[in-house]
């Protein structure tokens, strides 16, 4: 299995995704208990009918609550690329009005756009994420759904 | 995919060393060789085995993305100061003198403007490299997703024909 905290004390990839993002969100992140829900996951016998039904029912309504989540990400996200399109041009505009190109360039490295360009990224990214671990959870709900007809 | 893997952790320590210096965060793989020559051995029949390595191999994509992503927002930030260092060098164009001959006449002027001019030089050329060994591993650990992706659905396949066989002897 990969490891759980690469990271050590910062966790893994997604939490450092959820910390850069959480900066620029006006709600929490909460996924107390999913790492539960995947440990089970990882062990759980195939045998086990029981056990697979339980976690097919859990690994379920993560797979909604990340959906739920990812949705406000993204409108989020969308929000913060109309803003960071908005502030580029402005500044290309500003540096060069007839060279678009040089322009461009110049307005690449204003620290106005370089932090729409972060908020951006960052929001896209735990967006990306969210759509990731939904689809991770949705595969493994039919991997639970099959063992419960396996063992009948 | 096996004989790939020796490059994989190859860029995956070049870059871990470039991201270590910079952001203080580190790539690990650990163990993810040892699924490979796993799903390499496995046979067709081997059910309870399918199981276990379906299992793993979902958990490794969901794991690989997520460093995939974490590594595309480093290379952005890379791009960034890449962009900002050849801002600076296109300004020495301007002048109409390559950077070269402006470094020439700057040594003459001015020891240290040179060696700014110099380092920036120099600091283009360093963040183009990483650049390059990033996107690299950016592709290889796509392809690996890729790849951990048709496994899984073959496994897949292979467990719901075992189910398929096990409903018919009822």
């Amino acid at each position: 299995m990969p490891p759980k905290n690469p990271l050590n004390e910062k966790g893994n990839y997604f939490d450092v995704l959820c910390q850069m993002a959480s900066k620029y969100l006006d709600i929490g992140l909460y996924f107390d208990g999913y790492s539960e829900v995947v440990e089970k996951y990882q062990k759980a016998a195939i045998t086990n009918r029981d056990e697979s039904w339980e976690l097919a029912k859990e690994l379920n309504a993560w797979s909604e609550y990340c959906s739920t989540v990812a949705n406000y990400i993204q409108n989020q996200f969308l929000d913060a690329e109309t803003t960071k399109l908005q502030v580029h041009s402005e500044k290309s505009i500003k540096f060069s009005e007839k060279n678009v190109s040089a322009g461009e360039r110049f307005a690449n490295t204003d620290i106005d756009v370089v932090k729409a360009r972060m908020k951006r990224n960052a929001l896209k990214s735990l967006y990306d994420s969210l759509i990731s671990r939904k689809d991770f959870l949705d595969k493994a709900f039919y991997q639970c759904k099959n063992n419960t007809q396996q063992v009948s | 995919m096996i004989n790939n893997v020796k490059k994989l952790y190859m860029y995956a320590s070049v870059t871990n060393d470039i991201f270590e210096q910079t952001f203080g965060n580190s790539i690990v793989l650990t163990g993810f060789d040892d699924l490979l020559v796993e799903l390499q051995v496995l046979s067709d029949v081997d059910v309870v085995q399918a199981s276990k390595l379906i299992t793993e191999c979902n958990s490794w994509i969901d794991y690989l993305i997520n460093l995939n992503i974490l590594t595309k927002i480093y290379l952005d930030r890379f791009k960034n100061v890449q962009e900002f260092q050849n801002v600076i060098l296109e300004s020495i164009k301007k002048d109409k003198q390559s950077p070269l001959n402006l470094l020439k006449t700057c040594k003459i002027k001015s020891v240290e403007i040179g060696d700014v001019i110099s380092e920036v030089m120099t600091k283009e050329t360093e963040t183009t490299e990483k650049v390059k060994t990033i996107k690299i591993f950016i592709q290889l650990i796509d392809s690996y997703i890729s790849y951990l992706t048709a496994i899984f659905y073959k496994l897949s396949a292979i467990i719901k024909k075992h189910n398929s066989r096990y409903w018919n002897t009822i």
